[in-house]
């Protein structure tokens, strides 16, 4: 299959106040169109730093990242953060409408925007100011935001980790959804390999500084998949043993 | 009850203040001629009024005023910004800035009146000048302040252009700063309005200079308190603006 994101033999070095950090070498990764993609890895392993790479906000300093999108005239990528990043002047249709701002004519633009928010939910909270809303609200209508300028390509870095357990379930049955009507290629970046494992195609194990690709695990269980299922457990057994002793989870040492 | 103690007291305040006022003049520890009581101000708010000289009087300087704050206002805040989001432009900026911005804007008087003579101009540079140091700065730190995770945002989603970050991110983001100051302005140009029309440029700081050397001391009470009361209201006015532009905020 034809990869989407192909990242060639990519480095960064981070070079402050003349000292130099080593953050990735040598980083080999091939996405597949429509594949949903999890990158978990110990904190500081460089898990944000790739994806902000990908999303072109950071230069490699070496390698490259070639994106193969079918429609050349628009941009591939969106990214949703970990801390949703809302503008907090603009009410929450005109966030989820910013990036098409400049490319689709007004009109055109809050209705694109009302039909994201409606997809995520939160429909009815349209004319509301970002302070006004939880903070998975907030996430939600980042996503949205996200979605609202077509990207062949979802980024999403640590996007459920602030958010309660309940919530962060949620969600992520709102992402599977969204992303199998959708047929995206989602690029998922978390601390948390119980979710990795419960969403993901395939899991890709970054550790090691600089970082590296220590494992990939292929998740081959049917969906909609079921929480803590067989085949889950293992794999998360797997990539916790692979880790080796690192701490991965909020304190969990392995 | 104790939602009505603080403007009880408030308007008990403003009583005995009014009083021992007139209380002052009135048992001869000054010279009335020298500080009329509150007592003899409305007769003398009446006659001025309907002589007409506290309506030209107060048009004259509302409009140095506001010709002054928006040209002074106007051009701080965009040297501000540009000079916050250029570190270049700062660089290039920063010694000037420090010779210039020490000399009060009374000092460029003599300037005002060689420049533009003694017109509405002259009152109008000085008042400028006075406001515009305050937004300067005020526009300049508030636009160095904004959270560089929010310009991130612009270029996440390819808003990458100088114009693009300004108007997406930077004006919106550091617009409280900016208000902040251009309140300020607000009050230190009501000042700078008196100053600059003292040396004959029409108006109310033109015609308490008047009445002072005729003694008529109650004219420049009426005066006082009519700056008083339309800064009041200008101030008022402002902060319902400042309120409604950023409504946004939690
Ligand atoms: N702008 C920068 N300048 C210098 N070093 C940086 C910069 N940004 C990140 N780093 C360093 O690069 C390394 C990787 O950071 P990154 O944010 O990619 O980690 P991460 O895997 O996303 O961690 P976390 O899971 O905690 O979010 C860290 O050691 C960090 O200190
Ligand atoms: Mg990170």
């Amino acid at each position: 299959m034809e990869s989407v994101i192909d990242i060639k033999s990519l480095s960064l070095t981070f070079t402050r106040d003349g000292e130099a950090t080593e953050v990735l070498r040598k980083l080999d990764l091939q996405v597949a169109r429509g594949e949903f993609l999890a990158i978990v890895g110990p904190s500081g392993v460089g898990k944000s730093t790739l994806l902000r790479v990908v999303a072109g906000l950071a230069r490699p300093s070496g390698g490259e990242v070639v994106i193969n999108a079918k429609d050349a005239t628009r941009r591939p990528v969106a990214l949703v953060f970990q801390d949703s990043r809302l503008l907090p002047w603009r009410k929450v249709i005109s966030n989820v409408a910013f990036g098409l701002e400049g490319q689709v004519p007004r009109a055109a633009r809050l209705k694109k925007a009302q039909e994201m928010l409606d997809l995520v939910g939160l429909g009815h909270l349209a004319q509301r100011w970002p302070h006004q809303l939880s903070g998975g609200q907030r996430q939600r209508v980042s996503l949205a935001r996200a979605l609202a300028v077509e990207p062949e390509i979802l980024l999403m870095d640590e996007p459920f980790s602030a958010l309660d357990a309940l919530t962060r379930e949620n969600l992520q049955d709102e992402l599977i959804r969204v992303w199998q009507s959708t047929g995206k290629t989602v690029l998922f970046v978390t601390h948390d390999i119980d979710e990795a494992a419960y969403l993901a195609d395939r899991v890709v194990v970054l550790s090691g500084a600089p970082g590296q690709i220590i494992a990939e695990h292929r998740i081959s269980a049917q969906r909609p998949r079921k929480r803590g299922a067989e085949g889950e457990a293992e794999i998360v057994r797997a990539v916790r043993l692979g880790l080796g002793g690192e701490v991965v989870t909020d304190g969990a040492a392995i | 009850m104790t939602a009505f103690r603080a403007p009880a007291l408030a308007l008990a305040g403003l009583i005995v203040f009014l009083l021992l006022w007139e209380a002052i003049p009135y048992f001869g520890l000054v010279n009335p001629a020298f500080l009329p009581g509150p007592s003899v101000l409305p007769v003398a708010f009446w006659r001025e009024v309907t002589s007409g000289a506290w309506g030209s009087a107060i048009l004259g300087s509302l409009w140095h005023y506001f010709i002054g704050l928006f040209v002074g206002a106007g051009l701080g805040a965009a040297l501000g910004i540009f000079v916050g989001m250029f570190r270049i432009a700062e660089e290039a900026t920063a010694w000037v800035v420090r010779v210039l911005r020490p000399i009060p804007g009374l000092a460029w008087v003599p300037f005002a009146i060689i420049w533009f003579g003694v017109n509405p101009s002259a009152a109008v540079f000085i008042i400028a000048i006075g406001v515009f140091w305050i937004v300067f700065f005020a526009a300049q730190g508030a636009i160095k302040g904004v959270d560089r995770d929010l310009v991130e945002v612009a270029d996440a989603f390819g808003f990458r252009s100088s114009w693009q970050r300004l108007t997406k991110i930077l004006l919106p983001a550091a617009l409280p700063g900016i208000l902040v100051g251009v309140r300020t302005a607000l009050g230190q140009a009501w000042m700078a309005v008196v100053a600059a029309e003292i040396f004959g440029v029409a108006g109310v700081g033109q015609r308490m200079m008047q009445a002072s050397s005729l003694l008529a001391t109650d004219i420049v009470v009426i005066y006082m308190l009519t700056m008083a009361a339309l800064y009041g209201l200008l101030d008022t006015l402002f902060v319902a603006l400042q309120g409604w532009l950023l409504r946004w905020k939690a």
